[in-house]
């Protein structure tokens, strides 16, 4: 019978820092742990004294390749205090940041982090011969992705033109024009992307609930959360169904919403929301989007290279539609409040709840990102493939285990950002 | 004709956002073939699943460090590297990463069994504080021009002697 204990100290090819501690005995899985070790860095607790306008680039840092996610979130959360509405430009502008971050994000994690998986080999370092091609079109996707990100906010990584209120300066319409023509040479590169992705690494079912946020045009803003039971919350209310629990061993949180484990993130919002796509995206991936509503984590990785359609699609119809238009900075007047902001980050559903006293100064804030929501299931999926992986060789296990965790793309950074403190 | 030994480099993440390491990722975007073709990346976790660290020719390290086993971590990678740059705030400066080490008395204690708990260290250091720092790239993020500047002049250095 198989017995084996495995520790991964450190899993390659993901953003951030993680372990795993795997205990099998005699063919009973015994023990998954996912062990989010990164240093501590405490934003929640550094928010707390500062003045609202300083708090948008600050949680910026909670992660670099999230951070246009953070920043946004966290300037919805002030503005819904301060009851500030933001312009339809301003809108068009974010919603352009977050489609150039995700073809630079999920275009990371698809070419870099997945398809050596794919290729069977150890890095996109050691494609050759007609394997270039990859390569190619990784640069291509993403490098569109950055320049749509530096042009709508000056930087893809803490951008900087996005504030409470609007944006310190705005692109011309001729400016973003030109981001169209590299939309569209993409476009092809990102079906292709699709068909490369459309049969899963595995066929696994993880049993697990979907949460997500609807914003009406796979938008990932302003919205309603929905889940896969078919409830719809309002953002505001989202504390009264999401329950947080410290794990013992891992440098980050667990959560169940209205007491069940589950899933957010690019499987999620494409299994709650595909009827929300951008009309020339269904028409283009229908073949694609037959495979949802799934359970299997590693379609993951299919809708996140859907949703990369979706983005160049969406961006294309914004900027066609875009008004170029000078508008002055808004007066915002703080006041004693409370706010909250949730946005669809890259990897899922991103919370942030802030409190002011009457002069603006943070009282108290509350991040809840997206990877330590899915540790659960990630650890849940692992359980449910072990026993097929026990005729393998151990170094083999340690691969097929890595690359479960790949497909749900954690963002250790995010998941580390403080320490839980009970505030009994 | 004798082909060229490649240059071996390195990069590191301590206690950051890995916002550095993302902005090195945007410069694969322009030049990949590049520095596949000129360097050998002997040490990236983020892009290889076998990493050695093993005389490495230029190690670039964001991050401050937290943590006994990071501090560790940071001596081996100074010992085996011949070139060793810091790249920055948190690694260098210490912003945000190192935000804890000003929090009044009154949270710190709050913290301390957590902070004991989970192996951390009672001050965050920077990288130039815990190791002898060869270069610096400074920002947040840095640059990926400064990167590519930086990388190939330090080449050329190292080709020279």
């Amino acid at each position: 019978m198989h017995s084996f204990d495995i520790t991964l100290d450190e899993i390659t090819k993901i953003e951030g820092q993680a372990g795993l501690e795997v205990k099998v005995t005699d063919g009973i899985v015994e023990k998954v742990q996912l062990k989010i070790s990164e240093g501590k860095r405490f934003f929640q607790e550094a928010a707390i004294g500062k003045k609202y306008h300083e708090l948008p680039q600050l949680f910026s840092r909670i992660c670099g390749t999230c951070s246009p996610a953070h920043l946004l979130c966290s300037i919805e959360a002030i503005e819904h205090a301060f009851d500030i509405q933001p312009s339809k430009q301003t809108i068009d502008l974010r919603k352009l940041l977050l489609n150039g971050t995700i073809l630079r994000d999920h275009g990371m994690h698809l070419y870099y982090f997945c398809l050596p998986d794919i290729f069977n080999k150890e890095s996109i370092l050691e494609f050759e011969g007609e394997l270039h091609k990859w390569i190619h079109d990784s640069m291509s996707v993403r490098n569109t992705g950055v320049k749509l990100c530096e042009l709508v906010a000056g930087r893809s990584i803490h951008p900087l033109y996005a504030t409470v209120g609007g944006f310190t300066k705005t692109p011309k319409k001729n400016e973003l024009k030109q981001i169209t023509l590299l939309l569209e040479s993409i476009r092809e590169k990102a079906l292709q992307l699709c068909a490369v992705f459309e049969k899963p690494l595995r066929e696994i079912e993880n049993e697990t609930d979907f949460v997500a946020l609807s914003t009406g045009d796979f938008s990932f803003i302003e919205g309603k959360i929905i889940t896969s039971k078919g409830e719809t919350i309002e953002e505001q209310n989202y504390e009264k169904h999401l329950d947080e629990f410290v794990i013992p061993y891992s440098n980050a949180e667990e959560f169940e919403f209205e007491g069940k484990n589950y899933t957010v993130g690019a499987v999620s919002r494409i299994n709650l929301n595909m009827a929300e796509l951008n009309q020339r995206t269904k028409k283009d991936c229908s073949d694609y989007l037959k495979h949802f509503p799934s359970n299997n984590p590693f379609e993951n990785n299919l809708a996140q290279a859907i949703e990369i359609v979706q983005c160049i699609d969406n961006s294309i119809e914004i900027i066609e539609n875009f008004e170029e238009k000078t508008e002055e900075t808004k007066t915002i007047e703080a006041i004693e409040s409370r706010g909250i902001g949730v946005i669809e980050a890259p990897r899922g559903t991103l919370y942030y709840a802030l409190r002011f006293n009457e002069r603006g100064i943070c009282e108290r804030a509350e991040v809840i990102i997206p990877t330590a929501q899915n540790s659960k299931s990630i650890e849940k999926s692992i359980k449910t493939l072990l026993p097929s992986l026990l005729e393998l060789e151990k170094p083999e296990i340690e691969s097929e285990l890595e690359k479960t965790i790949r497909a749900f793309d954690p963002c250790m950074s995010c998941a580390t950002h403080f320490l839980k403190v009970n505030w009994q | 004709m004798q082909s060229k030994q490649k240059i071996s480099i390195a990069l590191f993440s301590f206690t950051s956002c890995e916002g550095c390491v993302m902005e090195t990722l945007n410069l694969f975007n322009e030049k990949f073939f590049e520095l596949k073709n000129t360097y050998e990346f002997r040490h990236a976790r983020v892009l290889k699943q076998k990493n050695s660290l093993e005389s490495i020719d230029i190690a670039f390290v964001e991050g401050a460090i937290s943590t006994q086993k990071e501090l560790s971590k940071l001596k081996e990678i100074r010992e085996k590297s011949k070139i060793l740059i810091a790249i920055g705030g948190c690694g260098i400066n210490g912003w945000p990463s190192t935000q804890r080490n000003n929090f009044e008395e009154q949270k710190k204690q709050e913290f301390g069994e957590l902070i004991a708990r989970f192996n951390q260290l009672q001050f965050i250091q920077t990288i130039p504080n815990s190791v002898k720092v060869d270069k610096l790239i400074q920002g947040c993020p840095i640059k990926r021009e400064e990167f590519e500047r930086t990388l190939k002049e330090t080449t050329i250095e190292l080709e020279r002697t």
